[in-house]
């Protein structure tokens, strides 16, 4: 074996110090105290020193490095879990409350018929009254439990579409219909304008929802200005614009009005979940389409929800 | 014409009179059982129905347990069932005419059940029997 | 004051072994404080002192360090990862580092690879207390 220009000693100093570097790079070392005690000289004693400390630093950061990803990954299996029971706990929660919301719903029939079977015409005017309150706040929880589902059943990935061939414009129409229904007179009214038909393949309910929600919100926000609703067919897409002329929305806000439980306003001055707009672009993801908005603070809002005619891939 | 029976399972005591009360409003005959086991002791016993409505979440036998047994008994099999669900995406035992979702309302429970009894061989035929 | 014994002196430590270990860590002379490790240093050990020993330097802009570790055993990597934290921040104001290892290759060696690893701008090794004042003066002078 070549040794090089090195006399032997220093030879075997060479080797063995390779030889220890080479270990510690493996993870390991056959240094131990009683080496550093018997030493030949003071120069392998502190090289030896030397590879020994550098070994056990080594160790010691990977001990370090070991600890926090277990801890890291205890974290996340922790955090998951809680989430999945979260929304299972939803899910139980939304279903529960379907139950009494049917029997008021049935109730408050069954009184309003045996009200109007027993004929009570001095009284009848107000208790009417009565029970429109009451049916609306009915309404208004079961929107409610169903938001709390949707959020649920959405959140662990379990929107099912249901798609349909029917005409936009026309679900749109009644959607606004309905709206100028229930509207109290004085308050906001609605301006529909759209093309003849604009027909394609979505899901109803869920596409009912996401306009129903805008409509909802242009209402809301809409400080009792008119609010605008089309419908049209652009660039090979359908496209539902709501536009409302009131407070708007600020520029830093126009993201997170997306989000879960988000409102541009605080929770003091309006009610509801705030997931109206988080169900809506979930909504519009899994049709692959995509829903803005434009607005400037005091000049209102324009949310515009663009959809393919139809969510079959082609080839 | 003899009014049409009405068998409504259901466990939760407020909901199952609520159904009972507007059925007999619409001019049905209503029964209601807090369990699905009285009720097919009671079915196979003489009590005759058109039409059964049946909750699926109950407790003691929920309402898949009850079409598995229906399925197999001749005289549960002929009266047409339509369940009541708060759950959308769930998949309808077999054997079961019509689905309604809760929260529905009188309208939409009366519809279900006209709907399923104008199908309804049984009920066809007492109609016939009857002119 | 109580005397320091050659064992671990850690988080049960008593008021008074506190200060018997701050009591090490002084300003000999201007810009130059003496540290004086223990023989078996912990964590807690090493952490209380050289708080002390950052406090005291940062009187001035720049110091000298006489570090003596003629009775120290070799420390363990936990030690040696609270030194380097410390030297870190400590390091940039201190122009020289005076080791006293008197004849301990053992500790020098150590002494030398926490050096490099530290940053530390200069470090000299010396026999006895009175050479390694004597070069930190000369230095400072």
């Amino acid at each position: 074996m070549s040794r090089g220009d090195y006399a032997p000693d220093q030879d075997g100093v060479v080797a063995e110090i390779l030889r220890h570097l080479a270990e510690i790079g493996a993870g390991r070392t056959s240094i131990t105290d009683d080496d550093l005690a018997n030493a030949p000289t003071d120069v392998m004693r502190e090289l030896l020193v030397g590879l020994l400390t550098l070994h056990e630093d080594l160790q010691y950061e990977q001990g370090l490095r070991a600890v926090a990803e277990q801890q890291s990954d205890r974290l996340v299996a922790d955090l998951r879990a809680a989430v999945t029971a979260r929304d299972e706990f939803l899910s139980i929660a939304s279903h529960e409350l379907r139950t009494p919301l049917s029997t008021l719903k049935l109730q408050t029939a069954g009184l309003s018929r045996w009200l109007s079977q027993a004929s009570l015409p001095e009284h009848e005017p107000h208790l009417l009254k009565h029970f429109a309150v009451i049916d609306r706040q009915v309404a208004r929880l079961e929107k409610l439990t169903t938001e709390l589902l949707d959020v649920s059943r959405i959140s662990s990935g379990r929107l099912e579409l249901h798609c349909e061939h029917f005409d936009l414009v026309v679900l749109v129409r009644e959607i606004v219909e309905r709206f100028r229904a229930d509207q109290a007179r004085g308050s906001s009214s609605i301006v529909f304008e759209s093309a003849p038909s604009v027909v394609g393949e979505w899901d109803p309910f869920r596409i009912d929802q996401v306009a129903s929600n805008l409509v909802v919100n242009a209402i809301r926000y809409g400080e009792g200005k008119p609010v605008h609703v089309s419908v049209h067919a652009v660039n090979g897409a359908a496209r539902i614009i709501v536009r409302d002329e009131g407070i708007g929305i600020a520029a830093d806000h126009k993201e997170r009005i997306f989000e879960r439980f988000e409102r541009a306003v605080s929770s003091s001055n309006y009610g509801g979940l705030g997931l109206g707009l988080w169900i809506s672009r979930r909504v519009v993801d899994a049709h692959d389409g995509t829903i803005d908005v434009a607005s400037e603070p005091g000049l209102g809002a324009t949310f515009t929800v663009t959809l393919p005619l139809s969510m079959r891939v082609s080839e | 014409m003899t009014k049409a029976r009405v068998t409504v399972i259901e466990d939760d005591t407020d909901l199952r009179e609520a159904i009972c009360v507007m059925l007999r409003y619409e001019g049905y005959e209503a029964s209601g059982f807090s369990n699905a086991r009285e009720a097919i002791h009671r079915l196979e016993g003489g009590h005759q129905s058109d039409v059964i409505l049946l909750d699926l979440m109950m407790p003691v036998m929920n309402g898949w347990e009850f079409c598995e047994y229906r399925a197999e008994a001749t005289t549960l099999a002929r009266v047409p069932v339509i369940v009541i669900t708060a759950r959308r995406a769930v998949t309808a035992p077999p054997g079961v005419s019509d689905v309604l979702l809760k929260p529905f309302d009188a309208d939409e429970l009366y519809d279900a059940i006209n709907k399923v009894l104008a199908g309804s061989p049984v009920t066809a035929g007492r109609q016939r029997q009857e002119q | 004051m109580v005397t320091i014994e050659p064992r671990p002196y850690g988080a049960d430590m008593t008021p008074e072994e506190r200060d018997a270990l701050l009591s090490r860590v002084y300003v000999v002379y201007p810009g130059i404080v003496f540290y004086r490790e223990i023989p078996v240093q912990t964590v807690e050990s090493v952490d209380l002192m050289l708080e002390r020993l950052y406090d005291l330097g940062c009187q001035w802009p720049t110091f000298i360090e006489v570090l003596d570790l003629a009775t120290v055993t070799r420390p363990s990597p936990a030690v040696r990862a609270t030194i380097r934290t410390w030297m870190l921040r400590i390091a940039p104001r201190m122009t020289q580092m005076c080791v006293i290892v008197e004849k301990n290759v053992v500790i020098r060696a150590v002494a030398r690879f926490v050096g490099y690893s530290m940053n530390i701008r200069k470090v000299s090794f010396h026999e006895t207390e009175a050479e390694a004042i004597d070069v930190a003066r000369r230095l400072r002078a």
